[in-house]
């Protein structure tokens, strides 16, 4: 416990709480000397800063933010990093602790250069569905006089790296949480600027099981319901409504004989990611074998299986990112994906 | 901007369901759409495809991914389900998503690939 002393209000650097559309979370403070962080508001949504020096006294952590701020309007940077119309000076190795430049209490407030970018992004193998921002424009809070060198680290690519305002775009997904980088090198008048910032690409990655229901159907003898969650590769939810599609790879193979029973059509559907559900019938009774409902004894005699997977980001069958590989297995009187 | 080429049913409560066919290669694909009139909250429903074939059958697929939960929907039309078949000359589809609480009784109209704006 530390008691943190001084206090400033900025409208400027943040240590950025991770978001790619989900929502923010405080920062974790480091044991630096020093260490300020901030939340960077957008337009309309003002954030405050705390500058916090640690004099001995545990009673109090006045480690806390403003209030949740919009996606896409956060990035980070470290003081070696941010170094308003400074001289050039080698990137120093990447850091999670974010401590913009402190300046002296006496002098006028000066927004140190920095970025305008997402805090997260999404990849979805190439696809851009409603709600997944997978390219946003970079900007500094600097005129676009000047010239301009950015550069990007990890799963990420630029329009163009001598403009202003690029346009950066995900190429992939990220394996470690902020493991993509952004960094600019601004000269103007003889003097140069940099920042730079770290970020996490998101991507849908696995299907969570919840649970299966089965139900008698007065038309096929059975209708089973197989209930998944939708988690991207840290384990997380979704956050909101996303196509997905279901692809079989094989043809079906008979498990038992004379079997005659139908595939249905391939599909696709916008799901809600906490919960939907594949919708598996079973067949009309002047088939072979005869469909029976879930109770019955012999509810679970092997008829027909195929392979297949999931993917995430396109109603288009076979498009987007696979999320499962799994075998359709239907019963007499139950269907599952094993 | 002119609507995406679905081919509409009837409006009910603050929806429409739209159909649209494409044959991009040796599959038909169909992909159906809701507009919204009205609230941007579509709820949970049964999703269905009917096929009429040449003969005048009607046979109905219920299977396939189905969201279990009602959906925001930003936009005034969005594309919410798909579907792809192996060609079938002669027959035309329409969708159809029925709100269990009986709230919503949703058809778009009838398609084919033939006649189909968005055929490719």
């Amino acid at each position: 416990m530390a008691w943190y002393s001084s206090l400033i209000e900025s409208e400027q650097v943040s240590a950025a709480p991770e978001q790619a559309g989900g929502q923010p979370s405080p920062p974790a403070i480091s044991g630096r000397a020093q260490a300020l962080f901030a939340l960077q508001g957008s337009a309309g949504n003002r954030a405050v800063a705390r500058l916090m020096e640690p004099a001995g006294h545990p009673e109090s952590e006045e480690a806390t933010v403003a209030e949740p701020e919009p996606p896409g309007e956060f990035n980070e940077l470290s003081p070696e990093e941010s170094e308003p119309m400074s001289a050039p000076a080698a990137e120093p190795a990447g850091t999670d602790t974010a401590a913009p430049p402190v300046s002296a209490p006496s002098a006028a407030p000066a927004a140190p250069f920095h970025i305008g970018g997402p805090t997260g992004l999404w990849w979805l193998d190439g696809f851009s569905p409603a709600g997944y921002k997978t390219s946003a424009t970079l900007s500094t809070n600097t005129p676009a006089a000047g010239t301009f060198a950015w550069t990007v680290v990890g799963p990420l690519g630029l329009s163009d790296p001598a403009v202003a305002t690029p346009t950066v775009t995900t190429t992939g997904a990220s394996t470690a949480r902020r493991d993509a980088k952004i960094s600019v090198t601004r000269t103007a008048g003889g003097k140069t600027q940099k920042a730079s910032y770290k970020l996490t690409v998101l991507a849908p990655d696995a299907l969570g099981h919840l649970r299966n229901v089965d139900a008698a159907d007065g038309a096929f003898g059975y209708v089973s319901h197989v209930h998944y969650k939708i988690l991207d590769q840290f384990g997380t939810t979704l956050p909101s409504a996303v196509p997905i599609n279901e692809h079989f790879t094989a043809a079906p193979t008979a498990d038992a004989a004379g079997m005659d029973w139908r595939r249905g059509n391939e599909g696709a559907v916008l799901a809600g990611p906490a919960d939907w559900m594949d919708v598996i019938q079973g067949e009309s009774s002047t088939h072979t074998p005869t469909p029976v409902g879930p109770a019955h004894a012999n509810a679970g005699d092997a008829v027909y299986h195929w392979p297949g997977e999931w993917r995430v980001g396109s109603l288009s069958i076979g498009l987007g990112r696979r999320v499962k590989s799994v075998t359709w297995q239907k019963y007499r009187g139950r269907a599952r994906h094993t | 901007m002119s609507d995406p080429p679905y081919a509409w049913g009837p409006p009910a409560s603050s929806w429409q369901l739209g159909l649209r066919a494409t044959r991009p290669g040796h599959h038909v694909e169909l992909y159906a759409a809701v507009r919204r009139t009205g609230e941007a909250i579509l709820p949970a429903g049964t999703l269905t495809l009917q096929t009429r074939t040449s003969d005048g059958a009607i046979t109905e697929d219920g299977s396939g991914p189905r969201p279990t939960t009602a959906l925001p929907l930003a936009e005034t039309v969005t594309e919410i389900a798909g579907w792809r078949l192996p060609p079938d000359d002669g027959a035309t589809y329409r969708a159809t998503f029925i709100v269990p609480d009986g709230g919503h009784a949703l058809e778009s109209g009838w398609v084919s690939v033939a006649e189909s704006p968005g055929t490719s």
